[in-house]
């Protein structure tokens, strides 16, 4: 089902280091001249620059504020049309802003949705501290949509699941990044970890349809970059061909020079953290041996771990009356929790 | 093909050797001990090695041995001098137990252990090694150095009530390795070389449900162990970096490019001096970075 896919890197972020690739540079310095960002609000450069919302026009929330996170889908090429119509009339960026309100960062953080092919020749979105902006591409959400199932899959996961899985995942995964670069977090683990982290835990914190969909949904999303090939080689079936990444050719052991943990990590580790923050929501993870048992019985303290990391350095900078409201609100579709 | 790992090293033969852990084999007197303090907080045990039915007489005769030799050179004695500067809220104790594993998983307020799995697995990949006894004296003192560190890195979180962010054993890992670096040359290329080393060497297949594992493949830690010593210190890692003809480097370009090593080793600096610095004691830092750990001539610079 995946091996006829494009060579397409599933590795969020490639960006997210305080020196970032050149052609983020680029955009860096372009954007910079284009935009300043004042008070939360784009100005009007880069606001010509915007996509007018063809309508019907987002309604914002009631009670949270909208420009906190200034948002632009910038325009689509022919090739990514369909995602951007796909990603702008569902508003994600316009409510992934507002979800984000109770965040007091020191600097405001733009979301852009924007065509990252061949600027960035990756399909992966990325927050680059050169901007402080996070990069949501459209190839990213055209590369969802294949690898979403069909069908419903034995572990219980829908299309809809992986599809809001992992738009939302991927959105908290780079906001992880902001975060640690903007607040200047102590990470002593691996970042790109880390990120998947802030992702799972976000997700928890919602009820449990939420909680599932986005746990579920980025899991599944990993199985499936592990059967596409992006998993290292082993030394004793190099297989190169499998090497999705193109880099390590002559050398298998070099996939793991990767910054990213493996797919399979980033699934066992997501499938963990939700074992670990409720067991009785996702008993099944086990019970269906989805996620081993020698690993579950670790995963009530590794969530600890994350909690008190969470409460230590990133929830003095959470409004908490904001909060109670984000985590009060329905905040995905009923077909997108199915 | 990857080129060795020592291609571009100084050699280093008996760095750390006798200072902090003499080689299993037949070893140097030992070092007139630096003249520091013991870190009072930092208890260690040498438990008698347990008879494990299922792994059979010649396991427990190679524990035995270690134990033996242990006794005999107590390298966890001179790690207290090494640690002299943390000053811990409690104790930690460090003792060296039968796991029947590798590894055993750390519990808070219980000591963290070195297991004798781990002791003889290291030594069985160093006496692998032929032809370059230096190398296989940095794996053996290397790895055991930085195994113990890599564990007793799980109580400092534990004790200090560090945030961790990351998977927690490569949160250690990465503490370790920050930690060797901040020492002369010869530590850290000795803990830095004989881990990677030891990492390469016994690297197993990962494959499927294998990645479960709380802890990290042995690429990754390799890859990670050499680019937290390439972060912290491009002039004496960075042949890792160049690929001589036909070969590629150690260290691949997309993990180096944009200074992502340096990054990344500035990462574990700020977090380290935000969350484990204000538990240090700046004068014996001093001492034990000043300290002569080796023998005189047993560095070869």
């Amino acid at each position: 089902m995946t091996a006829a896919l494009p060579a397409v890197t599933p590795k969020l972020v490639i960006a997210r280091r305080r020196t970032v690739a050149i052609n983020v540079l680029r955009l860096a310095a372009a954007l910079t001249i284009m935009l300043v960002v004042q008070s939360g609000s784009l100005t009007r450069a880069l606001a010509d620059d915007c996509v007018a919302d063809p309508g019907p026009k987002y309604q914002p929330i009631a009670g949270l504020p909208d420009d906190s996170f200034p948002v632009c889908y910038l325009a689509p090429n022919d090739a990514n049309k369909a995602a951007y119509t796909a990603l702008q009339s569902r508003h994600i960026l316009e409510v992934y802003s507002q979800f984000l309100s109770p965040l007091r960062l020191p600097h405001p953080l733009t979301l852009v949705a924007l065509n990252c092919q061949p600027n960035f020749n990756s399909d992966s979105p990325f927050y680059s501290p050169g901007d402080r902006a996070l990069h949501f591409c459209y190839e990213w959400y055209k590369v969802v949509l294949q690898w979403a199932p069909t069908a419903t899959t034995p572990e219980g996961v829908t299309r809809a699941n992986v599809i809001t899985g992992m738009w939302a995942g991927t959105l908290l995964h780079e906001t992880g990044h902001a975060v640690f670069d903007m607040l200047d977090v102590p990470v002593f683990g691996r970042e790109e970890d880390a990120a998947d982290e802030v992702a799972a835990f976000i997700a928890v914190q919602f009820n449990k349809d939420v909680a599932r969909t986005i746990i579920k949904g980025f899991a599944y999303f990993w199985q499936m970059a592990a059967k596409a090939g992006n998993d290292p080689p082993t030394a004793t079936n190099p297989n190169p061909a499998k090497d999705a990444t193109q880099r390590c050719l002559r050398d298998p052991l070099c996939a793991y020079a990767d910054v990213h943990g493996t797919a399979s990590q980033r699934l066992y580790n997501t499938l963990c953290l939700g074992y670990g923050a409720d067991r009785e929501t996702f008993k099944d993870f086990v019970q269906m041996k989805w996620l081993p048992k020698a690993r579950a019985d670790g995963c009530e303290r590794e969530y600890h771990q994350l909690e008190s990391a969470f409460i230590k350095t990133i929830l003095p900078f959470i409004d908490p009356d904001l909060r109670k409201k984000v985590q009060s609100i329905q905040w995905l579709l009923p077909t997108e929790v199915q | 093909m990857r080129h060795s790992i020592t291609m571009t090293k100084r050699s280093i033969a008996g760095a750390l050797a006798v200072g902090l852990l003499p080689a299993f084999q037949a070893a140097p007197a030992l070092a007139q001990a630096p003249v520091l303090p013991s870190n009072p907080q930092i208890q260690v045990e040498y438990l008698q090695p347990k008879y494990n039915a299922a792994a059979g007489q010649n396991q427990f005769n190679e524990f035995t041995t270690i134990y033996a030799w242990l006794q005999a050179r107590r390298p966890l004695e001179e790690i207290q001098k090494f640690l002299a500067p943390l000053r811990l809220p409690r104790p930690i104790k460090i003792e060296v137990d039968t796991c029947g594993a590798e590894r055993r998983a750390y519990v808070s307020g219980a000591p963290v252990t070195v297991c004798y799995e781990l002791i003889d697995k290291i030594k069985k990949v160093a006496a692998g090694i032929t032809g370059n006894d230096a190398l296989k004296q940095m794996v053996i003192v290397g790895t055991f150095t930085q195994a113990v560190l890599h564990e007793l890195a799980y109580g400092v979180f534990d004790v200090l009530q560090v945030p961790v962010w990351g998977r927690e054993d490569d949160a250690a890992d990465r503490l370790a390795a920050f930690v060797l670096l901040q020492f002369s040359g010869e530590i850290a290329h000795t803990a830095m070389v004989g881990s990677a080393e030891f990492f390469l060497l016994s690297r197993k297949t990962w494959t499927g449900s294998a990645f479960a594992d709380a802890g990290s493949p042995e690429g990754q830690r390799f890859y990670d162990f050499l680019c937290v010593a390439y972060g912290g210190d491009p002039l004496d890692f960075g042949g890792w970096t160049q690929a001589p003809q036909g070969k590629d480097p150690l260290l691949p370009a997309f993990r180096t490019e944009h200074d992502g090593c340096r990054y990344e080793y500035e990462q574990v600096r700020r977090a380290f001096n935000l969350r484990i610095m204000p538990y240090i004691d700046p004068d014996l830092l001093l001492q034990v970075k000043a300290a002569q750990w080796f023998l005189p001539g047993e560095v070869r610079k």
